[in-house]
C-alpha cells in the first residue's frame, strides 16, 4: 500500500496494525521534522543543545505515541482539519518538558543544591532576565496597567474592543512578538494585520501619554480621565 | 536640499527616529539623509526636541509594561499545562477565548503562553535548522530503522502465524475423518469464530508491538539514569582509569581494545561477564582520537546491530588517547561483536576504527 497520500489519520490507523513498518516508515517521515522541531525548541528553553540528547527526545517522542497500546494516539478525537499536528507537537513539548523535570527531580534527590544544578536544570522561561520589581515600581505599573485599559475601552469601538486589547496586552505586557500573535488560534490575522493593529494601538495610547507626561510635569493627571488630552486615532 | 526650519517632525518621523520597537511604519523609508536633516532640526528647534523627548518618555513606559518577573500563579488561572494546548488550538474556541484572554491580563500566565508559543512554533533559526538537519534522527537510514524497531521485529509475521493456525485445523479433520463433520465445523469457523480469531491474533500482535515499545520506553529512561549515575562516577575517576587501566568502582566488567582486525581465535579479546553485570566499561585506544562527533556501533557476528551512541571525547579522553565507553550488559550475550567507531564528516560519517571482542559467560 502507497502510505504517502493516505490522510494522517488513516495513517494512524494503519500504524497500529500489526506489521505496519511502512506505515510507521511514512509516519515517521511525515512527522519527524516537526517533532525534531519541538523537541530542538523546548530542549533550548532547558538549555540542552547536545545533539545525543535531543535525538533521545526525538526517540522518546515516539515511544510516548506507541505506549500503551498507542494510548496517546487513541485518545485523540480531531476537532478539525490539521489538529493532529498541534497534538502532536504537544505531546513532543510534553515530553521534553517531562524528561528535563525529572532529570531535575533526580539531581535535586541525589542531594545536590539547586546552584550546581545549572543551566541545564532550569527552565529558561521560568527565571527571570530582569530584577524583580520594587513595590513602588510595582504600584505604578499596576496603576499604568489600568489607565490604559480604560483608555483602550474608552476609545476602541466595541466590536473591535475584545480583540484590540487581546493583541495590545499579549505584545506589550506578556511578550508575545506580532508574528507570535498571528500565529495564535482563531486570530484569523497574518503578522501584518497584527502590526498594523498594535501601530494604531500604540499611536493612540503614546498619544495619550505624552499629553499625561506633559500636563504631569506640573501635576499628576490621570490618563483616563474625563479631562480634554488624547485625540482617539481616526481608525477607531 | 536643508530642511526648512519651520518644517516640523511629522508623526511617521518621530516614530521613526525615536521608536525603539519593531512597529513603525512600513512606507516610511528613512535615509542616511533625512536622518542627518531631522537630528539637525531637532538640535535646533526646541518644540520638536519636547515633542521627541516626551515621545521617548511615552514609548519607555510602554516597555515598562512588560513582565519581566514571573509571579506566582493566582487561584483563577488556568493549570500552567494548558497552555501548550492553547497555542497549539486543541481546546475548544471559547475555552481558548477565555484562557487567552486571562493571559493578556495575567503576568504569570502571559509569560506561559508566551512560551508555549514560541515552543511551537514553526519558525527556527539558522542555527536551529542546522541543528535538526545534523541530527542522527533526520536521517533516512534512522528513520528506516527505527520504524522497524517500533514495529516489533520479534513480532511473527502474519502468514506464518496464520499458516499454523490453518495446518492445525487440517489435522483435527483428517484425525475425524468424516466429511460431513469437516464440513459443518469449516462453516462453523468460517461463519463465526474466524472473525474472532483475525481479531485476537490482530489484539496480540499489536500488544506484542505495545510491549516492545513500553520495554524501550522502559530501557530508555533507565539506560538514561543509570548512564547519568555512572557517568558522574566516571568522571571523577578519570585520572585512577587513565593511571591504571582499572575500572571504577561499580562497573560490573570492563574490557581494553586496541583498533585492529583479529586474525585467529587466540587474538580475540574476552570479556568474561558476571550474570548480574550492568554496564560493561569499554576502553578503546586510538593513536589520536578525533574531536568531532563520534559515532560508536556494536555489531554481532551476523551484522546485526545492537547499541549505538554518539558522543565526543572528553578532553582527558582526547590527550589520553582513550575512548571510554559504557556498554548496557544486556545487549551483550554470549558470541563475537564488532565495535565500530565513525567520525562526523561533511555531515556524513566515516568509520574511523574497528574493534573486535567475544563474550563469555
Amino acid at each position: 500500500m502507497n502510505y504517502e497520500r493516505i490522510p494522517t489519520e488513516e495513517l494512524i490507523r494503519a500504524c497500529a496494525e500489526p506489521d505496519a513498518t511502512q506505515a510507521w516508515e511514512e509516519f515517521i517521515r511525515r512527522f519527524n521534522p516537526l517533532i525534531a522541531r519541538v523537541v530542538v525548541r523546548t530542549a533550548r528553553r532547558w538549555g540542552e543543545r547536545s545533539p545525543v540528547v535531543l535525538d533521545d527526545l526525538v526517540q522518546e517522542t515516539y515511544l510516548k505515541l506507541c505506549a500503551d497500546n498507542f494510548r496517546v494516539l487513541r485518545k485523540f478525537e480531531s476537532c478539525k482539519p490539521g489538529a493532529i499536528y498541534g497534538y502532536i507537537k504537544v505531546v513532543t513539548a510534553n515530553v521534553v518538558h517531562d524528561h528535563f523535570k525529572g532529570a531535575r527531580a533526580a539531581k535535586r534527590g541525589a542531594g545536590e543544591d539547586a546552584d550546581d544544578i545549572g543551566i541545564e536544570g532550569l527552565c529558561a522561561g521560568s527565571v527571570s532576565s530582569q530584577a524583580p520589581l520594587s513595590e513602588q515600581a510595582s504600584i505604578e505599573r499596576t496603576i499604568l496597567l489600568q489607565q490604559i485599559d480604560q483608555l483602550l475601552y474608552k476609545s476602541i469601538p466595541p466590536e473591535d474592543l475584545s480583540r484590540s486589547r487581546l493583541i495590545f496586552w499579549l505584545y506589550y505586557r506578556s511578550g508575545l512578538s506580532a508574528s507570535a500573535i498571528a500565529s495564535l488560534p482563531d486570530m484569523h490575522l497574518t503578522t501584518k494585520g497584527v502590526e498594523s493593529a498594535l501601530l494604531r494601538l500604540t499611536r493612540l495610547v503614546k498619544a495619550a501619554l505624552m499629553e499625561s507626561t506633559n500636563e504631569g510635569g506640573k501635576k499628576r493627571q490621570n490618563i483616563s480621565g474625563d479631562r480634554k488630552g488624547y485625540r482617539p486615532a481616526e481608525s477607531f | 536640499m536643508a530642511r526648512p526650519a519651520d518644517r516640523h517632525l511629522t508623526q511617521d518621523e518621530l516614530e521613526a527616529l525615536v521608536s525603539i520597537s519593531s512597529l513603525k511604519t512600513e512606507e516610511f523609508v528613512f535615509s542616511a539623509d533625512d536622518s542627518e536633516d531631522l537630528a539637525s532640526h531637532i538640535a535646533q528647534c526646541e518644540k520638536c526636541r519636547a515633542l521627541a523627548e516626551s515621545y521617548t518618555a511615552a514609548e519607555a513606559r510602554l516597555v515598562s509594561l512588560r513582565s519581566g518577573h514571573s509571579l506566582a500563579r493566582k487561584d483563577d488561572c488556568p493549570a500552567d499545562e494548558e497552555w501548550l494546548s492553547v497555542a497549539a488550538g486543541l481546546l475548544p474556541a471559547e475555552r481558548i477565548d477565555r484562557d487567552m484572554n486571562h493571559a493578556a491580563n495575567c503576568d504569570h500566565c502571559g509569560s506561559l503562553l508566551r512560551e508555549a508559543v514560541e515552543d511551537l512554533t514553526d519558525e527556527l533559526n539558522p542555527e536551529e535548522e542546522h541543528l535538526i538537519a545534523h541530527l542522527t534522527s533526520s536521517t533516512p537510514e534512522w528513520q528506516r530503522r527505527f520504524a522497524r524497531r517500533l514495529c516489533g521485529a520479534e513480532v511473527p509475521k502474519a502468514s506464518t502465524t496464520l499458516g499454523n493456525r490453518w495446518r492445525s485445523f487440517l489435522d483435527v479433520i483428517r484425525r475425524f475423518s468424516v466429511p460431513a463433520l469437516a464440513a459443518a465445523l469449516i462453516l462453523l469457523i468460517l461463519g463465526g469464530l474466524r472473525a474472532g480469531q483475525w481479531k485476537k491474533r490482530s489484539d496480540v500482535q499489536i500488544a506484542q508491538a505495545t510491549a516492545n515499545a513500553e520495554r524501550l520506553l522502559r530501557e530508555n529512561t533507565e539506560q538514561r539514569l543509570r548512564i547519568s549515575e555512572l557517568s558522574a562516577q566516571l568522571e571523577r575517576s578519570n585520572t585512577q582509569v587513565a593511571s591504571t587501566g582499572q575500572h571504577a568502582e561499580g562497573f560490573s566488567a570492563s574490557l581494553v581494545l586496541e583498533p585492529k582486525l583479529t586474525r585467529g581465535a587466540g587474538e580475540v579479546n574476552r570479556l568474561r561477564l558476571p550474570p548480574r553485570a550492568e554496564f560493561v566499561s569499554v576502553t578503546l585506544r586510538f593513536s589520536q582520537i578525533p574531536s568531532e562527533v563520534l559515532r560508536e556501533e556494536l555489531f554481532t557476528s551476523d551484522r546485526q546491530l545492537v547499541w549505538s551512541q554518539e558522543s565526543r571525547g572528553s578532553a582527558d579522553e582526547l590527550k589520553n588517547g582513550k575512548l571510554l565507553l559504557l556498554v548496557p550488559a544486556h545487549v551483550l550475550d554470549i558470541g563475537d561483536y564488532q565495535l565500530i567507531v565513525s567520525r562526523q564528516s561533511a555531515g556524513q560519517f566515516e568509520e574511523l576504527a574497528t574493534y573486535t571482542f567475544r563474550v563469555a559467560r
